[in-house]
């Protein structure tokens, strides 16, 4: 699974010039996650996909005013999951089973999470 | 103050002395301010025109053009002309009306979600929502389109937000761009290696050199490194076509010349192009043998068509530079056998296009525009065959200047953006080349021109056919021509003098010299109806999905050099 995480200005019509990056080059997104962040009027998104040309729209997501950062994780974990605790952002990724479990351990912590498609 | 002030004020902040515009119900208190405002407004008859003029008029001064439209009609006819500036990477500030935020999605009278349809043609828009957002969203806005790689922007702005009132504080509030990465040169130490080490440079120019106006550091590149320059479409006058190293454009309708040295050279140092398949022919063709050094403002443009090349990020002006002091130091090979060659080639490529013939021959028509224009003056062109004979043989000497939509290829743009360019530069000449599908397209803005006083003048070729197509159904389709005739064809000449223009019908050759002269003398703006050979095909072409290595040349180009397919056109007797 490849995922795309992407720090984005909050508001109406964000998501639509996201997608529409994908749409332009025809590429499916398997998994859509989207929240408030810790950032004030920011939010950020996760993407997940299996498209060989996934990992190329970074450069076209930068293009795009309301994306401030893309980062790309490549990772051949079922699941991923971003905790927000209190030392810290961390990410987890792995078994669907296992992120689970860990984002479970981290009581009360916010979380977002991400399942491929598969 | 109101909103609608504000958004002129504005304006006026950024030294905005112009905009093209068409009024509405839903744009009126903006209108209102306006007619109170130091900005010259220059009323267009279609929407879509307005787009084009502020397009035509940013590409003269690389400074934004405005447009403003209503909403509805008015924002859906700009879509083409904001899409033309899109792909041809122009600064545009889009200004559209919109019912007000208390009825916006119920279907009130001419509301379109406008926002929607211009976001994936524009860089950035905007839907104001409150009065005290205006200030910031028109300072950001001028910023967003001439920050980085040129575009359009979009700003849509409702009915309320034009009559509520704006606070001091917004006002005065200052608008600070977010910091991002503009330049990454890590890899200049690998580009400068390259060059170096090269055998046989070449550099090719897109748009990006026009837009930057690197001309003279290109020119000061390709001398020191010892490299033939050749351009794209858009980057067709950002290297002046007299200097000796400049071999003019390659691609789809390029000079022989050009795309024979671009594809026989090891290394291409690509400045500020996008690699189109109308400038590469076939991708996976393109640059097999070669090394590439990519240069680009925007990071996306870096292996988006052509992989594995070395990229470096920023702008032209500023990546050239950073070159040439790399490079100065350096022992470089002189390049002379290279050059030779590429000087011999350049010899069997020059082809006297003076051809005599009745009707008159379209490439005749240039070789007089060569022969007679200004040194300074500024050629567009709209789309067809007509700005495939002037891309191929129109000499972009000294200052000259010529503008077309290449990216978009929108037929009736040549025309609005003449007008666009006028006004940005009143002392220069002006001319529009036009086929007589694509005049038509957007001819009733020769009321524009007359009332704004704005002289441009416009040589259509007139063979009364969609010519490209025509062609394109000769070549590809059997000769089955589909909806390319254009029947009975409007007298041009009365219509130029119904909108209070000169008109000169042009039949024979003799006549062409004079009517040109006399256009370009005109007090009122000038069309010029030269009824051109229909049979007359445009030629060399590199036929779409194929490399260089297919080109047909037709029975007239002397091109001997490189590989090329037999012509499957008849000699002409």
């Amino acid at each position: 699974m490849q995922v795309l995480s992407l720090l984005v200005h909050d508001g109406w019509g964000v998501m639509q010039r996201i997608t529409a990056v994908f749409t332009r080059k025809r590429i499916s997104i398997d998994t859509i996650l989207a929240g408030k962040c810790e950032k004030e009027g920011c939010a950020r998104v996760l993407l997940a996909s299996e498209h060989p040309q996934f990992r190329r729209m970074v450069e076209q997501l930068r293009r795009v005013h309301d994306v401030l950062e893309v980062e790309y994780i490549e990772n051949d974990a079922e699941a991923f999951a971003l905790v927000r605790s209190p030392l810290g952002r961390k990410t987890v990724a792995g078994k669907a089973a296992e992120v689970d479990a860990k984002v479970e351990s981290e009581t009360g912590a916010e979380y977002v999470k991400a399942y491929g498609a598969l | 103050m109101k909103g609608a002030r504000a958004a002129v004020e504005m304006l006026e902040e950024h030294g905005v002395r112009v905009a093209f515009g068409h009024p509405g119900g839903a744009c009126l208190p903006l209108y209102d301010e306006l007619y109170s405002s130091k900005i010259r407004h220059v009323l267009v008859r279609h929407e879509q025109n307005a787009g084009h003029m502020a397009d035509g008029y940013a590409r003269v001064l690389k400074r934004p053009g405005v447009c403003i439209a209503t909403s509805g009609p008015g924002a859906t006819n700009l879509v083409t002309g904001i899409a033309t500036a899109y792909m041809d990477s122009s600064p545009i500030v889009a200004i559209t009306g919109q019912v007000a935020t208390s009825v916006m999605g119920n279907d009130a009278f001419q509301e379109v979600d406008a926002f929607g349809i211009m976001m994936p043609i524009v860089k950035h828009n905007w839907r104001i929502e409150k009065a005290d957002d205006v200030p910031r969203v028109f300072r950001e806005a001028f910023h967003v389109c001439t920050d980085g790689r040129f575009g359009p922007v979009h700003i849509d702005l409702p009915l309320d937000v034009q009559r509520d009132e704006v606070s001091d504080a917004a006002v005065k509030q200052k608008y600070t761009a977010r910091k991002v990465r503009k330049k990454d040169l890590s890899r200049l130490l690998d580009a400068i290696r390259f060059i170096e080490q090269a055998d046989e440079p070449v550099i090719l120019v897109g748009g990006g050199g026009r837009w930057s106006q690197a001309g003279p550091e290109i020119l000061r590149l390709s001398e020191l490194i010892g490299a033939p320059v050749v351009t794209t479409l858009m980057g067709k006058g950002s290297v002046p076509e007299d200097h000796p190293l400049v071999l003019g454009p390659v691609g789809m309708h390029g000079k022989m010349v050009a795309t024979h040295t671009l594809n026989c050279g090891d290394t291409i140092v690509a400045l500020g192009t996008r690699f189109s398949d109308r400038s590469t022919g076939k991708l996976s063709e393109f640059g097999k043998q070669q090394k590439i050094v990519h240069v680009d403002i925007d990071s996306s443009e870096i292996a988006k068509n052509v992989t594995n090349v070395v990229g470096l990020v920023g702008d032209l002006f500023t990546v050239v530079h950073a070159l040439i002091a790399g490079l100065e130091r350096r022992a470089l090979k002189k390049q002379t056998p290279w050059l030779e060659r590429v000087a011999q080639w350049k010899r069997e490529c020059a082809c006297m296009f003076d051809y005599h013939g009745q009707p008159v021959l379209p490439q005749k028509i240039i070789w007089e525009l060569n022969r007679l224009l200004p040194d300074d003056a500024i050629l567009t062109t709209e789309v067809g065959r007509h700005q495939m004979w002037a891309e191929h043989f129109f000499d972009v000497r000294q200052k000259r200047m010529f503008i077309t939509s290449g990216g978009l290829g929108t037929m009736g743009f040549g025309f609005p953006a003449a007008i666009g360019a006028k006004i940005a530069a009143p002392d220069r000449f002006v001319m529009d080349l036009a086929g007589d599908g694509s005049l038509q397209m957007t001819m009733k803005e020769f009321a524009t021109a007359r009332e704004n006083g704005v002289n441009v003048s416009v040589v259509v070729m007139n063979d009364g056919y969609l010519g490209m197509v025509w062609q394109w159904q000769k070549m590809w389709y059997d000769g089955r021509y589909s909806a390319v005739d254009l029947g009975r064809i409007p007298d041009f000449v009365k219509i130029a003098e119904a909108y209070g223009c000169e008109g000169i019908r042009v039949e024979r050759e003799g006549e062409l010299a004079d009517a040109i002269v006399q256009s370009q003398k005109s007090d009122v703006p000038c069309l010029v109806d030269v009824v051109i050979d229909p049979n007359e095909l445009m030629l060399p072409i590199m036929p779409p999905g194929k490399s260089a290595k297919e080109v047909i040349l037709g029975p007239r180009c002397i091109w001997k050099g490189g590989q090329t397919v037999a012509s499957p056109v008849p000699a002409r007797s």
